[in-house]
């Protein structure tokens, strides 16, 4: 909208008197326009006062004809005066001889006066707006429509395919969770059969709850028997490992400097030595005895 | 709890775990903000989202330092504009959205409550529909998004002044429509019983 436009339409923009679209337009080149925003402003201070009477007068005029007089000179009929100015009348906005002069208008004109009361009860009216509630389908759909959807399982073989080393992470972990959960040590299994079976004789001579509570005891002294049984065994273990990774480190340090002095022959004997364990390996000590000679073969020997 | 401004900035830098607690964060109040333009369930879930997809794309114009709600309200509502010009543009006669009353609660009120609640609503939904897009945005946005003064003028650019001006318009342009409205009805009843 260019200036000319607005100044043409300002009078019938200030009274209320414009529809819309062109309202919006108007108040758009309002907001924009540092030309014609001053202009609005005194044109709309000038309006307040166009031919009101004085407050004092009005306060001395009797009650019927301050109201006739205010109506008359405000706009009449279509109180488009007054209305213009209810709300900032109705937030306090107004100033002192203004207010009193709209106050004066809503006591006399029953239409205003229900304007009045409907922008008073508005609050009423905006709490009982139906509220709509988010939910987890419309994040959803949102995220789909935005960083794209929720990876399905073909995505994640494709990801898997792309990183081999998951697929050995993968098997770690499902390894451990096999031993938390089904890996039981043979002293739980004890206990655990030590229980049922008390339980189980119990209940058939003194009743189900005794059997119970025996069962239960049973279990408690079964599991700190079989406790102080795992810690000796987990004791023994560690020894056991703590010796062989000991004995391991000081083959490497023989082997190395058997292999760093060229010592090849105590390097092959050692050699040797590690791999008699594994029964990859037999010297001649270790060999079976051969079966002893028949005196027939003893004979041709000689 | 991170702030908006802290979560957007790592959105940016394309974590989508900070851009689903956003979402999460503002869904509530970008549905409802996109229900008060449209009156309609179906049609403000779509506009919501695409809010958010806006939000989304625009992430490169987002000047740090600067309020996230601010800028999300403003991205909000050039699309809530938008639709709304569309949608007048579109539906001449504008349809009362009974759909959306009818599932009011019985049970904690009576039915003449009820109702009278209906008819407020069915007054409300039609009168704000003849509003301009101006009128509109000024009751949406401090009536009912409850934002101050300084925020509208911030989002709109315009002075103070002229939001509170433009505001009292508006509640006496809604206020005017309703009685219109009811004396409509009322007319209509009385005619009717005739």
């Amino acid at each position: 909208m260019e200036c000319k436009d607005f100044r043409a339409r300002l009078r019938a923009y200030l009274d209320g008197q414009v529809p819309e679209p062109f309202f919006g337009e108007l108040v758009e080149h309002e907001a924009g326009c540092a030309l014609c925003r001053p202009l609005a402003q005194e044109v709309y201070a000038q309006s307040l006062e166009r031919e009101i009477p004085p407050s004092d007068v009005i306060d001395a005029m009797p009650t019927q004809i301050a109201f006739e007089t205010i109506l008359s000179s405000t706009t009449g009929a279509d109180c488009s005066w007054v209305e213009q100015r209810l709300g900032e009348s109705l937030d306090d906005a107004l100033p002192g001889d203004l207010f009193r002069r709209v106050q004066l208008h809503l006591d006399g004109c029953p239409s205003c006066r229900r304007l009045r009361d409907l922008l008073h009860e508005l609050p009423a009216w905006y709490r009982e707006f139906p509220v709509l509630q988010g939910s987890r389908t419309f994040v959803k759909d949102v995220l789909a429509a935005t960083v794209g959807p929720e990876p399905g399982f073909l995505d994640v073989v494709r990801a898997l395919w792309r990183r081999p080393e998951a697929i050995w992470e993968a098997a770690v972990v499902c390894a451990i969770l096999t031993f938390v959960f089904f890996g039981k040590s043979p002293a739980y299994r004890e206990a655990t059969d030590r229980a049922r079976q008390v339980i189980s004789e119990q209940a058939g001579m003194r009743g189900v709850g005794a059997g119970v509570a025996q069962g239960v005891g049973a279990v408690l002294a079964q599991s700190q028997t079989s406790l102080l049984a795992e810690e000796g065994t987990l004791r023994r273990r560690w020894h056991a490992l703590h010796g062989a990774v000991s004995g391991m480190s000081n083959w490497m340090e023989r082997a190395g400097t058997d292999l760093r002095t060229g010592n090849y022959t105590a390097l092959i004997k050692d050699i040797q030595i590690a791999l008699q364990p594994l029964g990859l390996y037999k010297t001649n000590e270790s060999r079976e005895p051969a079966a002893p000679a028949s005196p027939a073969e003893t004979e041709n020997n000689r | 709890m991170s702030s908006d401004e802290e979560l957007f900035e790592l959105c940016r830098q394309r974590d989508p775990r900070s851009w689903e607690e956003l979402v999460q964060r503002h869904q509530g109040r970008m549905l409802n903000l996109a229900y008060q333009f449209t009156s309609n369930r179906e049609e403000a879930r779509d506009l919501a989202q695409d809010i958010f997809i806006r939000l989304y794309q625009s992430f490169e114009h987002y000047q740090s330092g600067r309020s996230f709600m601010t800028w999300m309200y403003s991205v909000a509502r050039n699309l809530c504009i938008d639709h709304y010009r569309r949608r007048k543009k579109d539906r001449r006669v504008v349809d009362m959205p009974v759909d959306e009353f009818r599932d009011l609660p019985l049970d904690d009120e009576g039915a003449d409550t009820k109702v009278v609640k209906r008819e407020r609503d069915q007054l409300l939904h039609r009168a704000l529909d003849t509003l301009g897009v101006a009128s509109r945005e000024a009751i949406v946005m401090k009536d009912f998004q409850n934002l101050s003064l300084e925020d509208m003028a911030g989002l709109l650019g315009v002075p103070i002044g002229t939001v509170k001006s433009r505001i009292s318009r508006a509640r006496v342009e809604l206020g005017k429509a309703i009685l219109r409205f009811e004396r409509g009805r009322v007319t209509a009843g009385a005619s009717h019983g005739m």
